[in-house]
Formats: structure tokens, sequence, C-alpha cells
């Protein structure tokens, strides 16, 4: 959560998928690697959400853009379809980090005991 | 291979794609709309804009020479209190930049031709007219001649202008991130601005106030009625013009002028109209030429002995288009080094102030409508050449590379005359140029030469007196203006100023009404009209006030000069010289009543007698639906109040009664409605029968065709409102005033509300019922309102019709439009108050600046 956090002040969104992969990462089934992916992203994009629209009138902002693409008053499916781009993006990256334990867990252990 | 690594590889084969879609759907422009991830992830685009400004900012800047003091009103109204005058125009770029970034950007693409590379090839043609105009070009040679000016010590301006422009790039340099919503929605950022990106907003008034094809609309007219009828019509002096300077006569028992003896050509007529039905294909001439119908203004200023304080009062409200932000930005601003003190209004993209006050003297503009244009027909000699002034000459060439969006480079070339650039040669460029066959057009205009705006707005901000005032004035050269004066010492006065060209033309050709060819050298300007000296003024009058609402400058006494070819029907004057006139004890509550003022003096001069029409035609039992159209009629006060049918009745009826009076001028320019009134109130003493529908065998009279166009209202007013009950035809229903954003997305856009008054009332706003099935609403009217009262500035008043921010977000988008300007309110201005005393109640944020290693 607290690297996803961090990634919302780089412009380059698409670095949001590296929480998921470390998330996943570390959890030793696919389900709940997907699960912490998902919700680490989905929490704190909701929390720099809350903050956004409390602070800053972005909601107006996501109104007129819901009202450019979609027609009036359609801000809310904005956010919404925000947060489950970042709940797949979260998802998929728990699975990338998962499988990709999978993989690479006796290259990394063999190089663990030999640094040992 | 393991079978957990077999898994493994089959995940990894579904989360590769699907994370590999998602991520590239997001990250490519679709459709037209820049990749949605940069627009709306977390951390991206939307969530980025920042609706206002910081509460308290601080900032530590290397370049500034002392502290400054930015406190922002509850308007958002930045007062700049500076140690040092460049530190404030420093803050003033910042400021400006921090509120109206994308809408400076815009105005300075509009003018350089770069739009297509932001927009696409959509926009090439506005950006080829524009660079075919010369505006850029004589933005660059004034930045290099004001730069010469400042090195040999004739002026003391740049180093001003180079730290607002330092003002500006500090603040986009520093918020890349940090960008107004549009630059996320069109996708791109803003480059650094420069001195001659401020000129060319100059160039862009200049341009929205006196570029004009009006001697092309006459020469067409002219062309279909012959001389006597075209006088009679298009003649100069209008009817009923009450002057701007009541020094010199008055029009009571003027006849219109004599008939011209200009030669009209099948050959010129042909030219002259596909190189209109072209332009008018050019998206931002087609706006241009609607946005003509509104331009105006409305200045006054009344002395001491008309006002309640015992000092000057003065009012002024400039009539332009309504966008999303407004045209105008307000800002306060104060050195204490020089004493330089001076609240206003300014175009964002300029340094300095356009109209307010200092602590000594307040001015205000209207629009002179000064010919300031003249057209050229010259005959071509072969490809390289034409005949200029019976001579042969070659063209002179200046090539320009337009960047376009996904295109690359487009190469541009314009050709000159000796006059100026070939205009139809911009249309030429779009595969019509073999309509013009052997004429080329050509256009000289005062805008392209050097101008001193800035020099002028430098002094008006600083002057401390009439005397310092007029010196500043005579720099105000390519944005003709009737400048109204007023100041703390009782003096009111008005300058109608500007650029005027001598042409060597005692009449015969037109004198700048109508095309010149100048293959016979007709129509050369032989010099310009001293404005100090030589232009017509007015200071300190007997009748204790001045007015201009666009009308005719100067009586039948001012014999001097040609001066205005296009001037305001007058209806506007009328009326705040008859409220003016007869008032005395005005007070500021009072000036804001008559800015507000929706009384139609043209409903006055046309209504009453429609009425007297009716009655003589069906005597006291009139058909049902008229005689409800007269119960709507008859108790009307002729104000333009959204809640009641006359003004709707009247408003379409007037439109169909100039249709069928003109229906010999179909698809050409009509006249003024003042010329209508006066063929409408002197009937049979003109040439021609104007009444008479040309395709009927018989001869209608002005009572049948008045009545004809009130049966045609009713049939088209019945349509419309699907009602045959005329008191429902409520004029708020059709009368609406809009306020598009300057992109015009419609969700950045505000409005249509309904409105009171109409296009001829002072608080103006003009709409189009020409199409039953697409009304246009009014999108212009006045740009601001300021009322300045010499006995205590700090009473003085302002209000803009948008917000003082362009960002959508912010809660002064639209603050001063929906809670004050639609409501006829306006804000103080604390013009006294300091960053020690400012109101508490009124204090929203603050930035301080520091020189580095400062507090």
């Amino acid at each position: 959560m607290a690297l996803t956090m961090l990634l919302t002040l780089i412009p380059v969104w698409q670095l949001i998928i590296i929480p998921g992969i470390v998330a996943g990462f570390f959890n030793k089934r696919l389900r709940y690697a997907i699960l912490s992916g998902l919700a680490g992203v989905t929490l704190s994009w909701t929390l720099y959400m809350i903050t956004a629209l409390t602070t800053r009138n972005t909601y107006a902002i996501l109104d007129q853009v819901g009202t450019l693409m979609i027609g009036p008053g359609f801000g809310w499916l904005i956010l919404l379809i925000v947060l489950i781009i970042g709940l797949l993006l979260g998802a998929f990256g728990g699975g990338l980090g998962y499988s990709l334990s999978i993989l690479l867990k006796p290259y990394l252990v063999q190089r663990i005991r030999k640094i040992k | 291979m393991r079978k957990e690594h077999k898994k493994a590889y089959i995940e990894l084969s579904i989360f590769v794609p699907l994370t590999i879609i998602i991520l590239t759907v997001f990250s490519i422009p679709l459709l037209g709309i820049p990749p949605l991830g940069n627009l709306l992830i977390p951390g991206n685009g939307v969530w980025n804009v920042p609706g206002e400004v910081p509460t308290a900012e601080r900032l530590n800047i290397d370049s500034l020479h002392g502290e400054v003091t930015v406190i922002r009103d509850e308007w958002g109204v930045p007062h700049i209190y500076a140690t040092y005058e460049e530190d404030m125009f420093f803050a003033q770029g910042y400021c400006q930049a921090q509120d109206r970034l994308f809408q400076m950007d815009m105005l300075r693409r509009q003018v350089r031709g770069k739009l297509s590379e932001i927009l696409g090839e959509d926009y090439l043609s506005t950006d080829k007219f524009m660079l075919a105009t010369g505006m850029e070009t004589w933005a660059i040679n004034t930045v290099k001649i004001l730069e010469e000016m400042q090195s040999n010590g004739t002026i003391n301006l740049v180093p001003k202008i180079e730290r607002y422009v330092d003002g500006i790039n500090y603040f986009i340099n520093n918020h890349k991130q940090q960008l107004p919503l549009e630059y996320y929605l069109i996708g791109f950022e803003p480059a650094e601005w420069s001195k001659v990106d401020s000129m060319c907003i100059v160039q862009l008034m200049a341009m929205d106030l006196t570029w004009n094809y009006n001697d092309l609309y006459r020469y067409q007219n002219l062309a279909l009625l012959g001389s006597a009828n075209y006088t009679e019509l298009f003649g100069l002096p209008y009817p009923y013009q009450i002057p701007i300077c009541p020094d010199y006569g008055s029009f009571g028992e003027i006849p219109m002028a004599p008939g011209l003896g200009v030669k009209i050509s099948s050959k010129v007529e042909s030219t002259i109209s596909t190189f209109m039905q072209n332009v008018e294909k050019i998206d931002s001439q087609k706006e241009l030429m609607e946005e003509q119908e509104l331009r105006g203004s409305n200045n006054w200023v009344i002395d001491g002995v008309k006002s309640s304080t015992g000092y000057p009062i003065l009012c002024n409200d400039m009539h332009l288009s309504w966008n999303m932000p407004g045209i105008w930005y307000e800002q306060h601003m104060v050195a204490e080094n020089t004493g330089f003190n001076a609240y206003g209004f300014q175009i964002p993209g300029m340094p300095l102030l356009a109209v307010g006050h200092n602590q000594y003297v307040g001015w205000g503009f209207t629009n002179t409508g000064y010919d300031v244009i003249d057209w050229y027909l010259f005959n071509t000699n072969g490809d390289d050449g034409y005949i200029y002034n019976n001579t042969p000459q070659d063209y002179t060439y200046e090539t320009y590379k337009i960047k376009v969006k996904n295109q690359g480079n487009v190469d541009f070339t314009v050709r000159h005359t000796v006059h100026g650039p070939v205009m139809n040669d911009v249309i030429g460029d779009f595969g019509l140029s073999d309509a013009f066959g052997d004429i080329v057009l050509s256009s000289k205009w005062t805008a392209n030469n050097y101008f001193y705006t800035l020099l002028a707005a430098n002094g008006f901000c600083r002057a401390q007196n009439r005397a310092d005032f007029d010196n500043a004035s005579q720099y105000w050269t390519i944005l003709a203006q009737n400048i109204v004066y007023g100041d703390v010492y009782g003096n009111i006065a008005i300058r109608p100023t500007g650029k005027v060209p001598i042409r060597d033309d005692d009449g015969t050709y037109g004198n700048g009404t109508l095309p010149y060819n100048a293959s016979n050298g007709e129509g050369e300007w032989i010099g310009y009209i001293d404005i100090l000296n030589e232009l017509p003024s007015s200071f300190n009058p007997s009748q204790h006030y001045l007015a201009s609402a666009n009308q005719i400058v100067a009586g039948p006494g001012y014999v001097k000069y040609h001066l205005q070819s296009e001037y305001n029907t007058g209806y506007r004057a009328r009326r705040i010289n008859e409220l003016l006139n007869q008032s005395t004890n005005i007070s500021v509550e009072d000036m804001k009543l008559i800015q507000n003022d929706v009384n139609s003096t043209a409903a006055q001069a046309f209504v009453p007698t429609l009425i007297e029409v009716i009655k003589s035609e069906y005597g006291i039992s009139p058909p049902s639906l008229i005689g409800d159209v007269l119960t709507e009629l008859e108790p009307w006060s002729f104000l333009m109040s959204k809640d009641l049918a006359a003004p709707t009745i009247y408003r379409k009826w007037r439109d169909y009664f100039m249709e069928f009076t003109f229906d010999e001028l179909e698809g050409t320019r009509k006249p003024g409605l003042a010329v209508l009134e006066k063929l409408m109130k002197e009937e049979g003493e003109f040439l021609n029968n104007w009444f008479d529908n040309i395709s009927t065998p018989a001869v209608e009279t002005r009572n049948q065709t008045m009545l004809l166009a009130l049966d045609a209202t009713i049939d088209w007013l019945t349509e419309l409102y699907d009602s045959n009950d005329p008191s429902k035809w409520k004029w708020g229903e059709v009368h609406k005033v809009t306020f598009p954003h300057l992109t015009g997305l419609a969700s950045l856009s505000k409005g249509p509300y309904p409105a009171d008054g109409e296009g001829n009332t002072i608080n103006p706003s003009g709409i189009s019922l020409n199409d039953i099935n697409n009304i246009r609403y009014a999108r212009g009217g006045a740009s601001e309102r300021m009322i300045l009262d010499f006995s205590n500035l700090n009473q003085s008043l302002s209000v803009i019709p948008s917000g003082q921010r362009g960002f959508s977000n912010s809660k002064h988008y639209s603050d001063q439009l929906e809670q004050l300007f639609l409501l006829g309110k306006y804000h103080f201005q604390y013009y006294t108050n300091t960053p020690l005393n400012f109101p508490i109640n009124s204090f929203e944020s603050a930035i301080y600046l520091y020189p580095k290693g400062g507090v």
C-alpha cells in the first residue's frame, strides 16, 4: 500500500503494476497473491481519491470529464472505472508476482545459500 | 519441468497479456482523446489539477530584489504589494499564469499560427489566415524596436515586461505537473512565455476590435443598389446619432451624404463575393464576424455637479464575446519604491493594466469604430507581379512553417503587395485560387506597424493628472478606443484615440468606405491624424457628463478628416444620454442601475408606431390573436424583461419588418436598425419605396409591410411556443445568455441562463431568432463592469462575467458570474487596503515571495 501511495507521486502511472507484483511475490498462494495486490492498490487509491476529492474539488473535474466522455452526471462512473482499473492492475500484478516468485524462488534460494 | 513451474508459466501466460492489454489501452490515444491513463489514473492528469491556490504559499526566488506579498480577496483577485516595482511585475506574471495559463497559451497560439500544432489539421486554415495578417511579424518587430528604444534610453519599459515574463515562466517551470485540465485533455504542455507572446495578444485585440470586411460588404451593396439607393441606406452619417464629443454640434438638420462616384465592376464584385464566401469558411473569421455584431461597449463619466458625491463617477463596461474563463483578469498592483498603485483589468498574457484607476485618475474604453483598414484590388501582372499605380511591381514573399499535429511541418508562403498581404492567397491555398482570375485583394491595416500600447498602459497606470494621461494616450494607437477619463480633482474628459489614416481621397472613391483600385493608385495613405491635436475630444463639457456607446465620435462641426465608416446604430447612446441628461445627484447605486438597464430605446422607437398602425387598420375590434398581441404591447414600458411576452413579440416583429422592408438585399448586409426607424418615421421622403415587396405585383405601403410582419411573427411564435396565447411567449424562454468554454467543451461551459435585455439595451445581449430550430443564444455582452467613485476610490466596484480562475474545479471559475454578474451585483476593490489592514473576512490566501536568503 505504501509503495502504491509512493508511486502516485511519480507521473509514470504504468509503474502501478509494481506494488501488485511485490505483494504477490511474498504470498504463498495465488488466491492470496491476487487479493493482496488487488487490496493494496484499491485501498491506497481509495485513500488517495478521498483526499483529492475532499481537498481539491477533483470530483468537479471528474464530472466534467464524465460529461465529455459519457454524458452529464457521470463523474461517479469515471471514478468507478478508475477504481476497477486499479483493482485489475493490482490483481494482475499480484498474479504476476506470485508466478514470478514460483519461477525465481529456486534460483534465489540458491543465491542466498551461496552468499551464506 | 516441475509441475508448479509449469503452472506458473500458464499463469504468466494469462496475467502478462492481460496486464499488457490494460497498460496499452490506457497508454495510447483513442478516438482523439489523449491516453486515458495520463488523464485519469491517480497521481496523473485530473488528480493533479489544483482547484484553488494554496492558502499560504512561500516562494524564495533568486531574482527578486525585495519582498512581495500577494493577497487574494474573497473573489480570488490578487492584490500585489511589492517593495520594488520590478518584483511587482514578476508577481503579476506569476498570478496571471497561476490562474489563467491555458487561456494565455491559446491566445498566443491563435496569433502565432500554432493551433494546428496541438489541435490538428482542422485548424490549419485559421493558422494560415492569422499568419498572413502579419500580426506575429509586427509583434516581433515591435519587441525589437522597444528593445532598441530601451537601450538608447528613450523609454524605460522593457525590464518591466521582462520581469513580468519571468514571473510567468517561473510558474510554468515549477508547476509542470499541476496544469489546468485542458492541457491533459488535449495532451500538450505549455512552452515558455516570451515578450513576443505578450505583444501577440495586443495584436489579437487589434484584430478583434478593428479588423473587418465592411468595405467589401459595402461594395456588394453598392453593386446591388446603385449609387443613389445605396447612399439612402448606407450613406453617412447614420440617423439619430448623438455624438460622443458634444463640442462639434449635433446632427439634427443634416441631410444624408450625397452619392458616390465609384464605378462598379462585375469582375471585382465576383472577386469580392468569392473571397467573402471563402473567408466565412475559416472558423476564426466566422467567429470574428459573429462577434462584430456584439462588439461595442459603454462608458460614461459625470462630474461633481451631476454626482451625489461632488466628485466624478466613471463607469465602463466593454462588450466582447463571453467565454469561460472571461477575457479580463482583475488585479491590484502596488510598488512602494515608485508609488505605483493601480487597480483594474488586463487580458491575461499582458503586463500592466488596460482599464482601471490609480490614486489620481481612472479610465475606461469603448471601441471607436475608426476606419483603420482598407482593402485594395490589384490587377495581376503574370505570376510574380501586379500593377500598382499603373506600374508593374513584383511581389515580396514571406514563408512560414506551420507544425501540424500528427503531420509534421507545412510550408506556407504569403505574397505581399506594397499595401500588405495578398489575402485571397490564403483562400487560394485551399484550392480555390482559380476563382479569383487576374485580380488580387490586399489589406492595409494600422496594426501592421510598430505599436506602443504597453507604453500607453504604463503611462495610464502612473498618470497623476490629465496632462500625464493625455501624454500617454498618444501611444494608444492600434486599439482605437474612446477613452473616458475622470480624476480626483473633479475633471472629466473623453478622447477617441487611435491611429487613423489620412487617405488621398476627397470622397470620390468612398473615403475608405469601399475597396480601392490600387492599380490606378487610388486610396493612398498619406499620413496619420495627430492623436492629441487633430482628433476630436472633450474636456469638462458644460453638460457635466460624457458618454460613449460606439456611436459617431463628433458632430458636423468636425470636418477635418473622415474618421468612421461604421458605427453603432446609437440606441444605447440614446438611452445613456437620456438617463444622464435628465438626472442630477447621481450616486454609485444609480450607476449600477444604469449599467444594468434593459429599457430598449429601439423598442420605444418602433412599438408605438406599430400599435398605431394596428389600431388604424383594425379599429376597436381587431382579430382575436392580434387583439391579444395588442394586450401585451400596449401597457409595455419597453423593458426587455425575461418575464414578459411583449419583448418577444417586438423582437421577432422587428426582424420580419427588417427582412420584408429590405427584401432587395437578401444575401447581403442590411442597413442598421436606425435607418429602418428613419424610413418608418419619414415614409414618403425617400427615393425608393423600400417597403414594397419586390416579389409581388402590388406596391406595398409601410403599414401593409408592418402588418404582414406582424402576421408572420404571430405564426412563427405560435409554432415556436406551441401556443397561440401571446401571454405565454415569455422573452426569457428564447433570450438566454451563454458562456462557452474557450475550447467549446460543453461540460466546461456555463449557461444558458434566461436573461433580461437585448442587443440595443445598455446591458446588452444579442440573440438570433433566424432559425426556429436553432435559436442562437447571446454569447457576448458586458465583459466587465467597473464603477469608479472619485470621492472615495475604496468604494469603487467591479465585476466580470466568469471568475478569476480558469480552473474549472475552482470556486473562482464562475463565482462572479453566478453570484454577482447575472444578478446585476458588484464586488468592492479594496483599493486602499494594505497587507496590514486587509479585511479579515475578505482575505482568502496569500503568497509571500522572498529573495533567496530572505526571511
